[in-house]
């Protein structure tokens, strides 16, 4: 599952620090989210969307290997 | 399992350091030179009551959550006791075997125990899961009340603890 999380960080000029304070996870958790290492939970991902104002499905996209 | 609490606080995992730190040193200190505190039990006994404590504090870490838990930690830690495990199973395993055929007298029937009660009660509680799902727990209970209500909530839970002691009972007696 590919995401745009990187791309709506450098929309907001924030740090990846800073998302992970605002969403309670660890900075090293947001890191792997957005290299596609780890696919977050539901809360999770509803929390990040929530964070940048738009939906899941704007961030997350499932890919052919999905 | 309903009303089952698995993982400490974050708290859990300082204490598991003291109590390691502790245990520690005075392994350490028996070793170098041995002594007894209380007369009634030997050096040797100290040095493993002490070891004891030092695993109880290696142990009291492992089932504590990170100060900062989220799925990724979780998510860690679960395919780290799986693999764990998974080792252990096979040297325990591997052990029995090989000291049951040594020419030295070797009684290996706890190794074989040791084994099973951790595959036994992995595959009763796996399929717990898979096919009663109102007695299973997906996340922690965080309070002993809460816990304790859970239980009187749903007494199919009592029964299943039940029914797994038995099964341990049963192992036990099988592979002693």
């Amino acid at each position: 599952m590919k995401n745009t999380i990187k791309v709506e960080r450098a929309k907001m000029n924030i740090t990846q620090s800073d998302l992970a304070e605002a969403v309670k996870v660890s900075k090293q958790t947001i890191h792997s989210i957005e290299s596609a290492r780890f696919v977050p939970s539901t809360v999770l991902s509803l929390k990040i969307a929530r964070f940048f104002n738009t939906t899941v499905e704007a961030i997350f996209e499932l890919e052919e290997t999905d | 399992m309903k009303g089952m609490k698995v993982m400490y606080d974050y708290n859990g995992k300082i204490k598991g350091i003291i109590i390691s730190a502790i245990g520690l040193a005075l392994t350490i200190s028996e070793k170098i030179h041995p002594w007894a505190a209380l007369p009634r039990f030997s050096a040797d006994e100290h040095l493993a009551f002490f070891k004891w404590v030092a695993l109880l504090g290696l142990v009291t870490i492992a089932y504590s959550k990170e100060k900062l838990e989220d799925d990724r930690s979780t998510a860690i830690r679960l395919r780290s006791l799986q693999i764990a495990y998974m080792l252990q199973t096979a040297v325990i395993m591997g052990m029995a075997l090989t000291l049951s055929h040594s020419t030295e007298p070797f009684d290996a029937s706890i190794l074989f125990m040791m084994a099973a009660i951790g595959i036994v009660m992995h595959l009763l509680l796996f399929h717990i899961g898979l096919y009663f799902d109102d007695l299973w727990e997906y996340n922690d209970t965080s309070t002993l009340g809460e816990r304790l209500k859970n239980i009187g909530r749903n007494k199919w839970s009592l029964l299943v603890y039940l029914a797994i002691s038995g099964a341990m009972l049963l192992s036990l007696t099988i592979f002693a």
